[in-house]
């Protein structure tokens, strides 16, 4: 069930950000910086979900 | 894609306004381009990589210099290249324009214009440059307008890197890898939070350890990307002087002999390495054997000598000794209590009792001194062989090495002061070369050990924060960005297997249809290629038969583009497509028989075909083998302000007539695109 969850998290996750790099595909100047922080926050949230799943 | 017509504006030699049209796809797909060097096919290449993403190949000298000389002083001020294209069935115009203003700064100005069905043109698309890379995507497009000469490289040995980029670039992997830089870079950011937040001076301690470490990677990496950099110059050049020598009658055949015999002293110095090896192997697998002798047959004898007297295992079971000890009656009927002689004499015994695990430990001593006896017995002739071979391959080293060095000193000696440069120069950059290798050795070392020691700070960063509930969360969502950019890699890599093997297959079909012996192409995991012939020995770098494999590791990679183009590919990856290829001299090195082999089989690499070639290149056998297919052809006329003075006046024959490539005594310098009429 674990292991489970755990793909399933980290395939959202992904999802997520290849997301994001298609978001940025074509953007150059300045592209770098936004993208890395929707990043993070994407990790953010996926991170956020699974604790509360697991009531911490 | 297809490419229908290219119009130039004053660009480099190209005076006036000057258009060529592509022949279409279908049976007559090529256009051939005839140009003497330096009149322009390179410039002609790379009008078209320079429309469509203002980039150009490292052979574009100058390339500031856009706007043509003779326009300048006519006081024009701007460039301009247009492309007329076709893509998913509408007709598109790139634009692409190169201006000066009154101040001296320049201007470039891109743009993409539909092309309506009566000929006007919409407004133009608001991102071109995005619209550009999804018909085409920029890192794709340097195999499919691409610099022939530059073909062999793709089988030099330090080029495994290129070759794995070639295939990344094709496999449209970019986003996964940006994305794993990404990753990458967050888990540092989450690293670098979790050792402000805890608090924990030690914890920050190891953090400012793990930066200071990365800081000095990150050096060591830029260090060896510009070695990289330096390396691929310095074999370009290498090769560009290998290649005048060859072309010069004085010195062809002393370079022909070098390249043969140095290709046989890399064989040879790698052979000497395997064997080294072999040796070490020997060392850490039989050399206990070779010196255990006397133990192991001592061993055996007594273990089998003392199995016969029965002393091991011992006569006296465990359980029978236990048993004897529970009841407290000995055999002899005596009573055993705790405590008295007889009792701590019985369970003496209990230490040497056998038992199934002390009577494994016998066999297994046994079988291993067995072993050993057995690999002693023929130790001693398999290292006497390995160095008997290593004493041979190093005396052929030698040898080869004297050869090499006295061909170059008979070069250096030529009475011709340009060779005698040329060799000098050769020198230089070879032990450039060999300095910047090891250089980069080092630093590739250096970082993995500086990797290592990461993974072992991290280790201990981790089980320091995983006690306290704010630094606990930070490690997840690091481990979290770890995880992802792991399984990126992984997928990337496996993907990256199934598409060497499709170029490896792909390669060998080529070969099978084009060359005169049994060839096997292989492509390793390193992404090494190799040419071997049926007897499985490598063929020499220098050949002709590598610059035959480095087309058709080209074509191969344009079939995969293809192929992946009408495939509904996985979303991970950017679309492939399907473009026409532009060949600027492709059949450099290749002797009559690879030449006209290979322009049979050129039509075949695309859809659409562009072969630009000098009269050396473009043979007669070369335009008989593309009869059929040419749909256009072209000649780049050098016209010379000069007189003609005694200087050649050069010809070419094209359609059974005599067309004077060189003019003299014009209204000004510049190459004129003439039209032969099919």
């Amino acid at each position: 069930m674990q292991a489970q969850d755990d793909k399933k998290n980290l395939t959202n996750l992904l999802v997520k950000v290849m997301k994001i790099q298609k978001e940025f595909a074509h953007e150059h100047m300045g592209a770098k910086t936004d993208r890395r922080d929707k990043i993070k926050k994407a990790i953010n949230q996926v991170a956020s979900n699974m604790e509360e799943r697991n009531g911490n | 894609m297809e490419i229908k017509k290219i119009k130039l504006k004053n660009f480099r030699q190209f005076y006036g306004e000057q258009e060529i049209k592509f022949a279409a796809k279908g049976d007559k797909n090529v256009t051939l381009i005839h140009a003497e060097n330096g009149v322009g096919k390179t410039t002609l290449l790379n009008s078209v990589l320079w429309t469509f993403f203002g980039e150009t190949t490292r052979k574009f000298e100058q390339k500031d210099q856009i706007v043509n000389f003779e326009a300048k002083k006519d006081g024009e001020k701007s460039a301009s290249v247009e492309v007329l294209f076709s893509h998913e069935g509408t007709d598109y115009l790139a634009i692409r324009v190169h201006s000066i203003t009154d101040l001296g700064n320049v201007k470039s100005r891109f743009d993409v214009m539909g092309v309506q069905p009566n000929g006007a043109l919409t407004p133009s698309l608001p991102n071109p440059d995005a619209f550009m890379n999804s018909v085409i995507p920029d890192v794709m497009a340097p195999y499919f307008f691409f610099d022939g000469e530059q073909a062999e490289t793709f089988s030099s040995e330090a080029n495994n890197k290129k070759i794995a980029t070639a295939i990344r670039d094709i496999l449209g992997s970019t986003l996964i890898q940006t994305a794993q830089a990404d990753l990458r870079y967050v888990a540092k950011k989450f690293s670098e939070e979790i050792g402000s937040a805890s608090g924990d001076t030690e914890i920050r301690q190891l953090e400012d350890k793990i930066t200071k470490i990365e800081k000095e990677k990150d050096c060591r990496d830029e260090k060896i990307q510009g070695l990289n950099a330096n390396i691929d110059a310095t074999e370009v050049q290498l090769g560009e002087i290998s290649r005048a020598l060859i072309d010069a009658r004085e010195t062809e055949s002393y370079e022909r002999e070098r390249l043969s015999k140095s290709d046989q002293l890399k064989t040879t110095r790698s052979q000497i390495v395997e064997t080294q090896n072999e040796i070490l192997r020997w060392i850490s697998s039989r050399s206990i054997a070779a010196i255990s002798s006397k133990l192991t047959s001592q061993s055996l004898d007594f273990i089998d000598e003392e199995s016969l007297r029965g002393r091991i295992p011992s006569p006296y079971n465990e359980d029978f000794v236990k048993s004897l000890l529970e009841s407290g009656v000995c055999v002899c009927e005596r009573p055993l209590l705790p405590g008295t002689r007889e009792w701590s004499a019985i369970q003496g015994m209990l230490s040497s009792a056998a038992n199934a695990e002390v009577l494994s430990r016998v066999v297994r001593a046994r079988a291993r001194s067995q072993m050993l006896k057995e690999q002693h017995d023929d130790a001693p002739g398999i290292l006497k062989s390995a160095e008997e071979k290593l004493a041979r391959l190093t005396q052929f080293q030698n040898v080869l090495q004297r050869e090499v060095e006295e061909i170059s000193q008979k070069l250096a000696n030529l009475p011709v002061a340009e060779i005698q440069q040329r060799e000098q120069a050769r020198c230089q950059l070879n032990k450039r070369l060999e300095e910047d290798k090891r250089d980069k050795n080092y630093a590739v070392r250096d970082n993995q050990h500086a990797d290592d020691e990461i993974k072992r700070l991290n280790k201990l960063v981790s089980d320091l924060a995983l006690q306290n509930v704010a630094t606990r969360k930070l490690i997840i969502r690091r481990d979290l960005a770890l995880r992802a950019e792991e399984f990126l890699k992984g997928f990337l890599e496996a993907k990256e297997h199934e598409a060497r093997q499709e170029i490896e297959d792909a390669v060998n079909g080529v070969l099978v249809n084009t060359t005169r012996r049994h060839y096997k192409f292989e492509l390793d995991e390193t992404f090494q290629m190799r040419l071997l012939f049926e007897d499985g020995t490598p063929t020499p770098k220098s050949g002709g038969e590598n610059q035959m494999m480095s087309l058709a590791f080209l074509a191969a990679l344009v079939q995969f583009a293809e192929k992946r183009s009408l495939q509904d590919e996985n979303a991970l990856f950017i679309p492939a497509t399907v473009a026409p290829l532009i060949l600027d001299s492709p059949f450099g090195q290749l002797d009559d028989a690879y030449r006209k082999a290979t322009a049979e089989f050129v039509p075949k690499m695309a859809p659409q075909v562009v072969l630009l070639v000098s009269s050396s290149q473009g043979k007669e056998e070369v335009v008989n083998a593309l009869e059929g297919r040419i749909g256009a052809e072209y000649v780049l006329i050098a016209h010379n302000r000069g007189k003609k003075d005694g200087k050649n006046q050069d010809f070419l024959e094209v359609g059974g007539k005599k067309v004077a490539t060189t003019l003299f005594d014009q209204v000004r310098n510049m190459t004129k695109i003439s039209e032969v009429q099919q």
